[in-house]
């Protein structure tokens, strides 16, 4: 294998972290403020600056999702008595779903280059293979029973009964795209064990 | 020869490590391992799916060491820790903040664990 090179690393640690943390600390900064100005509204923090007011809450999260993208953010109401504060995480919260059940084609032109990719149906790109490979999987299992198969755009591309050799075998072929490598088994898709108790 | 990982009662054998998606070494994330052979297949926080990319490869019906059973998605990773480098991993990811290395990547060493006086070895040949 090549020798790695390192462009982006990160520490775990990092990633386990509130993403939302720095925001609720500007936000406690910010809420005399706030408070004064916004009382009863919703706000958005990004970056520990305010992204937006609005009184309902989901015009709000729409709006910052046009400035800033698929990213989480805090939204939450200003008000002397603490709210439980209203997380708009990507996970959560689905952007064009409001699209879709308000209308508003226009919206749709208007956001940003970031956002754009939230467009039409949120599928991963796997899904299309898998409902492939279940169409092909009667006709699999007379063939590959038990072994591998790498499926790109709809077509076996690769066999074998090891998800490494497959893995590298693939890659090699297509590089980096979502092809899939599921086992062919008529107990699809097979079970694991997980961990022990903590 | 390594050191078990104090930090928890019971003490355990992990190490930190570094993960990549398989055949692309320009982004990884460290993370803590813990070696676990009641776990077939190894485990990855959720977060990391995100932040390396990671594409779905397949699914998997798991079962916790409670019962519950949950379908999930197998993704492809690379594994650098010790000296080693091990490729094309299948995992899977949960809600978790280090990583389970399981009997997929378990099974390609020599493990020895010391308990009584908390140290393991692992190698290849």
């Amino acid at each position: 294998m090549a020798k790695r090179i390192v462009t982006e690393h990160i520490d775990g640690r990092e990633l386990l972290k509130n993403p939302l943390e720095a925001e609720y600390r500007a936000f406690n900064k910010l809420l005399p403020r706030l408070l004064k100005r916004y009382k009863d509204e919703y706000v958005a923090i990004y970056q520990g600056k305010l992204l937006g007011h609005h009184p309902d809450d989901r015009e709000l999260a729409r709006r910052a999702y046009e400035k800033v993208g698929h990213v989480p953010f805090l939204l939450t109401r200003i008000s002397r008595n603490r709210h439980i504060d209203e997380l708009a995480s990507p996970e959560e919260f689905n952007p064009a779903s409001i699209f879709a059940t308000t209308g508003e084609k226009k919206m749709r032109k208007n956001l940003t280059p970031k956002a754009r990719h939230l467009k039409g149906p949120l599928e991963d790109p796997s899904e299309a293979e898998f409902r492939a490979f279940r169409k092909m999987l009667p006709r699999l299992l007379k063939r590959y029973e038990g072994e591998r198969v790498a499926i790109y755009k709809g077509k076996v591309v690769g066999h074998h009964k090891d998800f490494s050799a497959l893995g590298r075998k693939t890659f090699e072929k297509l590089g980096d795209v979502p092809f899939i490598m599921p086992k062919v088994s008529r107990y699809w898709p097979e079970t694991a064990e997980l961990s022990s108790p903590e | 020869m390594w050191s078990y990982d104090q930090s928890e009662f019971p003490a355990f054998p992990g190490f930190d490590l570094q993960v990549f998606k398989a055949e692309l070494p320009t982004r990884s994330v460290s993370a803590r391992a813990k070696l676990d052979i009641g776990a077939s297949i190894t485990v990855i926080p959720e977060q990391f799916v995100a932040w390396l990319n990671l594409s779905i490869r397949d699914h998997i019906q798991t079962t916790g060491y409670d019962g519950a059973s949950r379908l999930l998605p197998v993704y492809g990773i690379d594994l650098k820790f010790n000296g080693f480098d091990i490729n094309w991993i299948d995992c899977v990811a949960t809600e978790r903040k280090n990583v389970l290395l399981g009997r997929n990547v378990l099974n390609l060493f020599f493990i020895t664990l010391d308990g009584p006086n908390l140290t393991f070895d692992m190698k290849q040949e």
